[in-house]
């Protein structure tokens, strides 16, 4: 058995890579890296030029609401970045330093982790977004007619919720279709440890 | 790390382990166009890790946990994509060995299918194992105990073995 599993190495071992051009490949490589450094560069700042305009643009010396209002859309624009950086955009996935066992459990918390962020974090978002919207345009409104400020609340709850139920439900379908069996291919390939 | 000496070094990578990884790839997956997919996508990692690599563990040790991570969940994607199938790939020759230049191709491809049967973890210790890996990497890069992957390793060589030689009856992949 022993010469027939040599046997078997010598035949594996003929089979040869056909060669790529590396230049070309090294090139693309660094084209990719590029737009994705330009992608999280721009994911970052986003978040404090969008917090910069809206101090700019809102009376927040006026009025403690709107500054309370705002903190609120900064901290959880941040803390959206934040969520979008951890799952997604690291730049390095640690694919190097794990064995498989370790690898395979870090890849399923992972993508456990990007689930819960569209089933449970991302609705929180639209609840803080909502209740600092609310606070500045009840401060905005105050000249308005009592019934006009309630249906404008109202109005404008649903919309952000309606919106943010929509397309979490939406990216939720695509996750049922892509993460899901993926988390359940991983977690079949750790039992088999 | 400057750009030049990162360049240089994925090159040297390059040159010296393709082949391992080229044919680990093509033990993983079922069909050459998807095992140069593969193929590419460990070269990506490599490049993206090459920074991060801080030579405290063998490169080629390095190599095959990137290699075999990205083996692992490329192989979980395609398998979701095709669902559990058994049959046998578009393509892929199977025909009995004839004398000549064909046989030792057909022996090769079916070294290849009997590989991708076995189940991932056994793939994994079955590819380090012909590339002459020792016993003690294959536990570092599985993470699972020496003792384990020796006795894997020895019905791995059975299946293998078995699945190679050909039978007096019926068909050898059965």
């Amino acid at each position: 058995m022993e010469t027939n599993f040599n046997d078997i190495k010598q035949l594996w071992q003929s089979k040869k890579a056909s060669s790529l051009d590396l230049r070309v490949l090294i090139q693309s490589l660094r084209q990719t890296e590029k737009s994705q450094k330009r992608e999280r560069i721009c994911i970052v700042l986003s978040t404090p030029a969008t917090v910069g305009f809206l101090f700019w643009v809102m009376p927040w010396r006026e009025s403690a609401g709107i500054l309370v209002s705002l903190i609120l859309i900064a901290m959880i624009m941040i803390w959206a970045t934040w969520l979008a950086y951890s799952s997604r955009l690291k730049p390095v996935d640690s694919t190097e330093s794990f064995n498989n066992q370790a690898y395979l459990t870090t890849q399923i918390t992972r993508l456990k982790y990007r689930y819960r962020i569209a089933q449970r974090h991302m609705y929180t978002y639209g609840i803080v977004l909502c209740v600092a919207l609310n606070i500045s345009y009840f401060i905005l409104l105050e000249p308005v007619e009592a019934w006009i400020r309630v249906l404008i609340h109202i109005g404008l709850t649903a919309a952000v919720m309606g919106f943010m139920h929509r397309s979490l439900k939406k990216r939720l379908k695509k996750y049922d279709l892509s993460i899901k069996p993926a988390i359940k291919t991983l977690e079949e390939l750790l039992a088999q440890r | 790390m400057t750009k030049s000496s990162k360049e240089t070094q994925f090159e040297a990578i390059y040159r010296d382990h393709r082949d391992k990884v080229y044919r680990l790839c093509l033990g993983f997956v079922r069909d050459k166009d998807t095992a140069d997919d593969l193929f590419q996508e460990i070269l990506i990692k490599v490049w993206r890790h090459l920074d991060s690599f801080r030579q405290e563990s063998d490169i080629s040790t390095w190599i095959y946990r990137i290699a075999y991570n990205t083996a692992l969940t490329f192989s979980a994607r395609e398998k979701k994509l095709t669902g559990n199938q058994t049959e046998l790939p578009e393509g892929l020759d199977l025909r009995e060995p004839e004398i000549g230049s064909d046989e030792q191709e057909a022996l090769i491809q079916r070294l290849y299918y009997s590989i991708s049967e076995l189940p991932e973890l056994d793939r994994v210790i079955a590819t380090l194992l012909l590339e002459n890996t020792p016993y003690k990497t294959i536990a570092e890069i599985s993470g699972i105990s020496e003792n384990y992957v020796a006795v894997k390793v020895n019905r791995i060589k059975a299946t293998l073995t078995q699945k190679l030689n050909p039978q007096p009856h019926g068909n050898q992949l059965q």
